[in-house]
């Protein structure tokens, strides 16, 4: 027992400063609000991408970053607010349409892999940092620290002209 | 000689190049061919059983490979699919029913991939090798995602994009597609090597049956040829031989049975020529030995005739004996030199035969005039018949003409003064006889019968120079000749009988021309005996019968 309270007194601290910074939203987290941010990850070889080069992403007829580096979708699940964005704004389809679209690009041997589903933006920056190549959408506000945050037209999330929101 | 010469073989010195030979190599030749057909045929059904057999594997493969795809696909489609239906928070993820079903459909195509290591040669089992080992991972990494799908997403979603994806990726679109193009090339090169076979053993077979006709029409053509050559040659020499040109000689120098049988030929050819030399040189001494047994038989038929008649003589001849035969009228003529058994005490032996030679022979000239047949002679008698053995009517007054011309020859004067002169006495006598040839040796043909003993004695009876007739002798000539009446004789049995003396031709018959016979006498004898006289005693014209004897002794 000796040996776990250090260990103990860490995480408590941890969690107060967490806390705190919850509570006191910085500048930032007022600007991105409502943001969706394209999160790669970091061996991507990209920064910034057009709409329509993220909508030929989330739409599979852009399957590969470069030769060896394929694109591996991460899209939230239903009801989520960044699916309802992504579905929206990039797709511009009703969630029926982009179910049957990849049913019927899947089919079609148009891709061999379709976008997958993440329940959390936890779970989908946890993803995106843990796969090469993935890219996923998730709000700006909760994009962890290491994940490159592409710009859309330029823009990054919290800027004015930043699609994605 | 011919002109066409079958060659002469020389290949083999020793084991010549007979037609049996011959047809024996045709034959195995045939055979070779016939072999190398089979082979020919048993290599291309094995090439084409092989080629359709890799054929076949390829196809096979490439239905598997098909079939490994397509489950691929299914299964990626799947998972794809899948991993983009929502789970429910609260979902346990899938069930040990659900899992087991989603092994059974991984299950196939694992087995397809063995049994496609299975098919696969050395050098794709290295490929399919690669494929089962990745096949492996791909299905493990599938069995995580399942097994983790709503119950542990992220994990499930990592090992499928991290693992799953690229494997499935690689397999289905690097190592299936390179099975694929591989096989796709094997059955490419598999249907090219059929239709390669295919058309070599074709064209094997095409270039075989030209070889074996062309072969066969050499063969056939070769045999033939040197069989007809040699049978045309055998055949116009076998002509020519049988045409009796036996110098021919078939000029077939090849050493086989044609050649044997030229050598028979020309052999039995040699031998015929020999043989008719040796026959010619027989028949020309078969010729000579002819002509000399036809001297010797003309010298012995000509001794045989003088001893026996011409009839007889034949008849003995050809029948080795001579029936004795019954002449009912034949005149029969003795003569007997008077003096001449004195005469043998005087003379010398040598003198004493030649003389009776001299006589006998012109007595033997006289007997062929008048066809008479001498007997035989008895120490100075000479014995002679008329009538047989051709009987003929005329035999007495033949027989009569003939002693004038013997008793007129006995008389001559052109004989040496020291030799003595013998006066002949002659009986003749007509009547039946039996005549025939008694012995083997030394035989003689003779007549026997009371008219030769009558004849005899009426010989005896007679004068020196006179023709002594008896009765019947004289009642058949006395139309022709002057006749003296004797009256009756006492014979030497002491029996009488009436005798007669031929004196000469009968005046009436000489009627004093200059033709011999005279026609008169020549008229009746041809009345009487239906020919002409075979001779006639000229000498008697010359001087008329008187009663005293015809010549003086």
């Amino acid at each position: 027992m000796g040996r776990l309270k250090p260990l103990f007194e860490f995480w408590i601290s941890l969690f107060v400063v967490g806390l705190c910074l919850g509570m006191f939203p910085s500048e930032a987290d007022a600007a991105t609000n409502g943001d969706v941010a394209v999160v790669v990850h970091p061996d991507v070889p990209a920064d910034d991408l057009s709409l329509a080069e993220v909508r030929r992403l989330l739409l599979g007829d852009r399957q590969f970053w470069s030769y060896d580096l394929p694109v591996t979708l991460l899209i939230r699940a239903p009801i989520a607010r960044e699916r309802d964005v992504v579905l929206k704004i990039i797709y511009q389809m009703s969630e029926a349409q982009f179910r049957q679209y990849w049913i019927a690009k899947v089919f079609r041997a148009e891709v061999a892999v379709g976008p997958k589903i993440v329940y959390s933006n936890e779970m989908a920056t946890g993803l995106v940092g843990s796969i090469p190549g993935s890219i996923s959408f998730v709000d700006a506000a909760q994009v962890p620290n290491g994940l490159k945050v592409l710009k859309v037209d330029g823009h990054l999330p919290g800027e004015k002209e930043y699609p994605l929101r | 000689m011919g002109t066409c010469r079958v060659k002469k073989s020389t290949r083999y010195d020793s084991e010549p190049m007979t037609i049996r030979r011959r047809l024996t190599f045709s034959f195995l030749a045939i055979l070779v061919l016939f072999g190398l057909n089979l082979v020919i045929h048993f290599w291309s059904d094995q090439q084409r059983s092989a080629t359709v057999e890799t054929l076949r594997r390829a196809i096979a493969r490439q239905i598997l490979i098909a079939s490994i795809k397509q489950d691929l696909h299914d299964l990626q489609r799947q998972v794809a699919l899948l991993s983009q239906v929502p789970v429910e928070a609260t979902s346990s993820g899938a069930g040990p029913d659900e899992i087991t079903r989603f092994n059974n459909q991984l299950e196939p195509i694992r087995q397809q991939i063995e049994e496609l290591r299975d098919l696969s040669d050395f050098e794709a089992r290295n490929k399919v090798a690669s494929l089962e080992k990745t096949y492996q991972e791909l299905s493990a990494s599938w069995r995580i995602f399942y097994e983790n799908f709503g119950a542990n997403q992220a994990k499930a979603v990592t090992e499928l994009a991290m693992h799953a994806e690229p494997l499935s990726q690689r397999v289905v679109h690097e190592l299936v597609p390179q099975l694929e193009e591989d096989e796709k090339r094997r059955v490419e090169v598999a249907s090219g090597n059929f239709y390669g076979v295919a058309s070599l053993t074709g064209r094997i077979t095409l270039l075989i049956f030209i070889f074996s006709t062309l072969l066969a029409i050499a063969v056939a053509f070769l045999v033939s040829r040197h069989l007809t050559l040699g049978l045309g040659e055998l055949k116009r020499g076998a002509a020519l031989i049988g045409n009796g040109d036996l110098t021919h000689r078939i000029a077939i120098e090849t050493r086989d049975e044609l050649g044997d049988l030229g050598q028979a030929f020309n052999g039995m050819t040699d031998n015929l020529l020999s043989a008719r030399t040796q026959l010619t040189q027989a028949n020309q001494e078969l010729e000579r030995r002819h002509q000399e047994a036809e001297k010797q038989r003309q010298v012995s038929e000509s001794l045989l005739l003088n001893i026996l008649p011409v009839s007889i003589a034949k008849e003995l001849q050809a029948k080795g004996t001579v029936e004795p035969k019954y002449f009912e009228d034949v005149t029969i003529l003795f003569t007997d030199f008077v003096g001449f058994t004195s005469s043998t005490e005087k003379l010398a032996a040598e003198d004493l035969v030649r003389m009776l030679h001299d006589y006998f022979t012109a007595f033997d000239q006289i007997m062929a005039r008048y066809g008479l047949e001498k007997l035989k002679t008895i120490g100075d008698s000479y014995m002679c018949v008329g009538g047989l053995p051709v009987r003929n009517p005329s035999h007495p007054v033949d027989a009569v003409m003939a002693a004038f011309e013997m008793v007129r020859t006995v008389n001559e004067p052109n004989r040496p003064g020291h030799l003595p002169h013998w006066p002949v006495r002659i009986g003749i006598h007509t009547g039946p006889v039996i005549a025939g040839v008694v012995g083997i040796q030394k035989f003689a043909f003779d007549i026997w019968g009371e008219s030769v003993n009558y004849a005899s004695r009426v010989e005896l009876s007679g004068v020196p120079n006179q023709i002594n007739l008896s009765w019947r002798t004289y009642s058949r000539v006395k139309d022709f000749f002057e006749c003296e009446y004797r009256g009756k004789v006492l014979t030497k049995d002491k029996k009488e009988f009436n005798m007669y003396f031929a004196k000469g031709i009968l005046q009436n018959l000489t009627d004093n021309s200059t033709q011999i016979p005279p026609l008169a006498f020549l008229h009746r004898y041809r009345v009487y005996f239906q020919h002409d006289p075979p001779a006639f005693p000229a000498f008697l014209l010359e001087s008329p019968p008187t009663s005293s004897p015809l010549i003086g002794v």
